[in-house]
């Protein structure tokens, strides 16, 4: 293990953000300046692709270095297995310290394990945030000591209830309901408070910098690009100039907002030119206001000592649909808005940009975390010893390897989703294939979707990047399909030393195991 | 251990000694009897024990009340360590589990307990926390009781302390 003292990583998940509205990936607005300017002193990774359609298996991936059919922490209700040791554990365990400012309710909020080995882990959403502390002696200590005291019951009073909605049942349902969405959406930070934790995470690397610490494991998650959509004025006046004077535009935003069911599930039909620009200008808007945020950080980061101790990882979990292909949101289908995510690394001895045109998987920034911190092999529940620079993508700062691979990334259709579909457009289900499998496979410029037991569908991005125009290539098709099977066999083998488990909270197993050695009553 | 170093160090340590030491655990377990009835209210020991060092097991941390203010030295150890020791208490005093569970599902719990444990005590602000790691002590005692004593901001004896880690540990465990 190399001297971990020296070295420091912050993560930042860019949730729900598409790779094509960065600059840097060749977008024609100005939304994201800031990220731009970071990515272009990094190993920038062109064609990153996520494992999986949305959060859960996404940040699943990351937080294990396994693909979603090895760790089937699939759901909102799945826990991550107990099986294999998340990557905040491993770090812990050689003394790094870790620490998570998160965003988004289902990392932050759900008893599923995510939060697993993380020293500090401040969450910014729910209807009760827990936040880092003050502890400063002044007037408002007495008032700060009355409120933390009634936060702490009223979340212990949330956790169950928040929990509930995770499964595909009454209350998820009851939820999505247009009254009850600016209730959650708003008095329940849905998407969590973007500012105060860019600024929280901020002061946090100021006072490492400070303090020279050394061996840190920053982890932030950001949400402000997740629907509802709602930017400030000036970033409105910005990117949707029409707003104010359209009446089309703003009821369907009105109504876009509040129907919480229509973000989760394909579309009945197809957005008309006004809605789909009002979509996509406004998640232009919240891009930009995000970007905006991140100059805090970045400036923190841009210390002397930051730039020579910290890696900077930008990337997202996944991207969004924003009506293409007939899909909203980020729930079905594998098309590139939704899988392939921007993914940058600044390191502290890199002294120009270096851009990796091959594809990479996000998981992989499991090892490179890893790698960057010394270890070199790992013990996994399938193997005694995991090679873990054959993964890391630091090997891409000295090599130039453009042979092609294949990647894989799969998309589970998601229960809450589809249990929307069934009660209340369940053509949908048969149209999109939605109760399927559907699976991704990359080679070079080829790209097949295939639906579990239905169709293989094949593409040539570079001819066709839109993904409008499948052709047909039995050769090559057979060549994917032969890739897929052998990925799937290899998950199996690994998937026997990882159980499913749902959320649930043990503690009374704990208290009886106590009582039963003698320390509790 | 970790109470252990700290008597070594200098720190006086609030214990009755009812719980004796046995093969579990030879040197003793520095108990405090009256800790098991904080669920009840039973706080008064409190008063007299500022300044002392006291055992409390994660899942009564929360019944400490907030008139006071805590440094706590959160010890962690791999679970699977947790679990083979405490199945060895279980054997060795012959206690019958009353609801016996398998490994994976206690395994899984105590995960979860100790994420919950962790965040908790994150929102406290009359309580100060340091993570210590059992494997770290046993890698580099002095390292890790420097760190203990300057968050503890006593002037420990920081060599007494390392010579109650026995080097025997730490080859075991690297075996």
């Amino acid at each position: 293990m190399q001297n971990i003292q020296n070295k420091n990583v912050l993560m930042v998940v860019l949730d729900t953000h598409r790779y094509d509205r960065l600059g840097v990936y060749g977008y024609n607005r100005p939304t994201t300046p800031n990220l731009d300017s970071i990515a272009r002193e990094s190993l920038f990774f062109e064609q990153a692709v996520a494992p999986g359609q949305w959060t859960i298996p996404s940040h699943a991936s990351l937080f294990l270095g396994e693909e979603p059919a090895v760790h089937r922490t699939l759901q909102a209700d799945d826990a991550l297995p107990k099986e294999f040791q998340t990557l905040a554990s491993r770090l812990g365990s050689t003394g790094i310290q870790t620490t998570g400012f998160c965003n988004n309710p289902l990392v932050g909020i759900l008893q599923n394990g995510f939060r697993r080995g993380f020293d500090h882990f401040y969450n910014y959403c729910g209807v009760v945030p827990s936040t880092p502390q003050k502890t400063k002696d002044d007037l408002w200590k007495p008032i700060r000591k009355l409120w933390t005291k009634y936060t702490q019951v009223l979340r212990k009073l949330s956790y169950p209830i928040q929990n509930a909605f995770a499964s595909p049942n009454e209350f998820f349902l009851a939820a999505l309901r247009p009254l009850f969405v600016p209730l959650w959406t708003k008095a329940a930070n849905f998407k969590g408070m973007t500012a105060r934790s860019i600024n929280e995470t901020a002061g946090f690397l100021e006072g490492v910098e400070r303090e020279r610490s050394g061996g840190h494991f920053v982890f932030l998650n950001l949400m402000e690009t997740h629907m509802p959509y709602a930017p400030p004025d000036e970033y409105m006046k910005k990117f949707v100039p029409y707003f104010d004077e359209t009446p089309e535009a703003q009821q369907f935003m009105h109504a876009f907002n509040r129907k919480a069911m229509q973000w989760l599930i394909p579309l009945e039909k197809p957005f008309n030119e006004i809605e789909s620009a009002t979509l996509s200008d406004m998640y232009d808007a919240e891009v930009s206001y995000q970007d905006h945020l991140l100059s805090a950080l970045l400036e923190k980061v841009n210390t002397n000592y930051h730039r020579d101790h910290t890696m900077v990882i930008f990337l997202a979990d996944h991207g969004e649909m924003l009506g293409e292909h007939g899909y909203m949101g980020h729930g079905f289908g594998l098309h590139e808005e939704l899988i392939r995510v921007p993914l940058f690394i600044r390191l502290p001895e890199l002294q120009e940009m270096i851009t990796v045109q091959k594809r990479v998987s996000i998981t992989q920034l499991f090892h490179t975390i890893l790698d960057y911190f010394g270890f070199e092999t790992l013990s996994m529940p399938y193997a005694e010893e995991v090679d873990v620079g054959s993964q890391s993508l630091l090997q891409f700062t000295a090599k130039h390897d453009h042979v092609p691979n294949y990647l894989i990334s799969e998309a589970y259709p998601p229960d809450n989703a589809v249990r929307i579909m069934n009660n209340h457009t369940p053509e949908l289900i048969q149209r999109f294939h939605a109760d399927r499998i559907h699976r991704a496979v990359y080679h070079g410029e080829e790209k097949m979707i295939t639906i579990d037991g239905i169709s293989n569908l094949l593409f040539n991005l570079a001819v066709d990047p839109a993904e409008q125009y499948p052709y047909q290539n039995e050769d090559q098709l057979e060549a994917l399909a032969k890739a897929l099977n052998s990925y799937l066999e290899l998950s199996t083998s690994r998937q026997a030393y990882s159980s499913k488990k749902k959320i649930s909270l043990e503690d009374e197993l704990v208290q009886q195991r106590l009582r039963d050695l003698g320390y509790l009553e | 251990m970790m109470m252990a170093a700290l008597q070594a160090g200098g720190m006086v340590l609030l214990t009755d000694h009812i719980r004796r030491a046995d093969e579990n655990n030879p040197k003793g377990y520095f108990e405090y009897e009256r800790i098991k009835k904080l669920p009840e209210g039973d706080t008064d020991w409190l008063k007299t024990a500022q300044g002392n060092a006291v055992k409390v097991i994660s899942a009564l941390l929360e019944y400490l009340p907030d008139r006071y203010r805590y440094r706590v030295l959160f010890l962690e150890r791999n679970i699977t360590e947790i679990l083979a020791s405490q199945k060895r208490m279980l054997e060795r005093t012959g206690i019958k589990e009353q609801h016996p569970t398998s490994d994976e599902d206690m395994q899984q719990a105590l995960l979860d307990h100790v994420a919950q444990v962790k965040s908790w005590l994150d929102e406290r602000d009359w309580i100060k926390t340091l993570s210590v790691r059992y494997n770290l002590i046993l890698r580099n005692p002095r390292k890790e009781f420097l760190k203990v004593a300057n968050f503890l901001e006593q002037p420990l004896n920081v060599e007494s302390m390392v010579e109650v880690v026995d080097p025997k540990l730490y080859r075991e465990q690297n075996k």
